[in-house]
């Protein structure tokens, strides 16, 4: 699947396909890494000033600065909000931002 | 999945490269006795198989205007067309499938549209791209030609064409490559004549050859071409390969974070990317993706050698390699404290 899109709905974002599935309760263990992304999704735009809340274990809400809201259903949906909220991409290898997460 | 996915072979390369030339001669081989056949069109070069259909290129644009999501609905239309088919009886059943594409094609919407359909998804796999260089005019295509680029960046094996004519400088059409592609196999092909078992087969996302095609990579970014250290060809196509190590596990949750923001705001300059990554696990991740499209990562039960490390090889185009490490690191560094956070 595209991860720019990420919508075509064939399966999974890929990004959610690497947890360990090898454990008993893999339910619990897909879930615990929706929760643990969203943590860690909130230390990367936390420099934007922008949230994302898990939604009924099947999409995120992303927040941004002005207190819009909007529902993504995978990381490519809300890395594509999160441009069009910023009105530019936000970019890994940016050194202000790379300076930022470093903090 | 209980069912074994039938490998699709995609051949590709530019106008008057060699293509069907290439097809003619590999349908002469047993070996692809039992494949279907796709071309765009039935040429000047006569194709002779019993199951060769033709195709119109149709593609469809999904609303979000990207590129890689440019669907081919001709093949998913002639693949369920088929599968349906042989299900009634009214052909026999096909082990593979050969697709031809057109000179000016983009190869990543076929593999794009192997993931996003789901019937298709289901029932066929890529095995590998091949794509066709004519060595006389490839000076001229490299430079001005943007779909000779994306032709031979995401190939698997590449045959050099037409360098048995006079003007034809073998070695150049091959730097040319290897600047932009420095780990598919490059093998001669006059005439067409190649052994159809160098080019069919090839399993790039077979579960058992993934860690050999990861490796294979790594060889051929550190060793194999002798001049594909990243700092070499950031002065032609500005497009090389990076490989990187971690010595600590990655955290994979936010690995694929960073790469799906990557991908969002470089997406276009992210050629290709492969990995082995220690997650933690007992095996190591495997990845896999050219362009936008990233094929669901597997865990393998064990790693292939002794080193137990992560290995990334990315093929980039203006993207330098302490940018992509330094980073790499910074976001890893910030994803350690959440395992006692959630633990």
């Amino acid at each position: 699947m595209c991860s720019l899109c990420g919508t075509l709905g064939a399966a999974a974002h890929w990004s959610e396909g690497g947890g360990d599935r090898t454990q008993v309760g893999a339910r619990r263990e897909v879930l615990r890494e929706r929760i643990r992304r969203v943590v860690l999704l909130n230390r990367v735009l936390a420099p934007s000033r922008m949230h994302v809340d898990e939604w009924e274990e099947t999409a995120y809400i992303l927040r941004g600065p002005t207190g819009q809201s909007v529902l993504c259903g995978d990381l490519a949906a809300v890395f594509a909000e999160v441009q069009r909220l910023r009105g530019a991409s936000l970019d890994p290898l940016d050194p202000a931002l790379v300076e930022a997460l470093s903090a | 999945m209980s069912k074994q996915r039938i490998p699709l072979t995609l051949i590709t390369g530019f106008l008057g490269s060699g293509k069907t030339t290439l097809l003619a001669e590999l349908l002469r081989d047993p070996l692809l006795g039992d494949a279907v056949v796709l071309v765009n069109e039935l040429g000047e070069v006569p194709l002779d198989h019993h199951l060769l259909r033709e195709v119109d290129e149709k593609t469809v644009i999904l609303d979000s205007g990207c590129v890689c999501c440019t669907i081919r609905t001709d093949l998913v239309d002639e693949l369920r067309d088929l599968e349906v088919r042989v299900h009634r009886g009214e052909l026999p059943a096909f082990r593979r499938v050969i697709v031809e594409t057109t000179g000016l094609a983009d190869p990543v919407p076929v593999l794009a549209t192997l993931l996003s359909d789901p019937l298709l998804a289901a029932h066929y796999m890529a095995d590998g791209v091949v794509t066709c260089v004519d060595a006389v005019n490839a000076p001229l295509q490299a430079e001005r030609q943007p779909e000779w680029t994306k032709q031979v960046v995401v190939a698997d094996r590449i045959v050099l064409t037409k360098t048995d004519l006079g003007e034809a400088d073998a070695s150049l059409a091959e730097a040319l490559i290897r600047a932009r592609n420095p780990v598919a196999e490059l093998i001669v092909g006059v005439g067409g004549d190649v052994p159809a078992a160098r080019l069919i087969g090839l399993g790039v996302l077979a579960e058992d050859r993934r860690a050999e095609q990861v490796t294979a990579w790594l060889d051929a970014v550190n060793h194999g071409h002798g001049h594909t250290h990243d700092h070499d060809h950031d002065h032609h196509a500005g497009v090389h390969a990076i490989a990187l190590r971690f010595d600590e596990p990655l955290d994979w949750t936010m690995f694929a974070l960073w790469l799906a923001m990557l991908l969002q705001s470089r997406g276009d300059d992210v050629l290709r990317v492969k990995g082995l990554l220690d997650t933690g696990a007992e095996g190591p991740l495997v990845l896999h993706g050219v362009q936008h499209v990233i094929h669901p990562p597997t865990h393998l039960a064990a790693w292939p050698d002794e080193d137990h490390t992560s290995r990334i090889v990315l093929i980039v185009r203006g993207i330098s390699r302490a940018e992509v490490e330094t980073s790499l690191r910074v976001f890893d560094r910030l994803a350690k404290p959440t395992s006692e956070i959630l633990a």
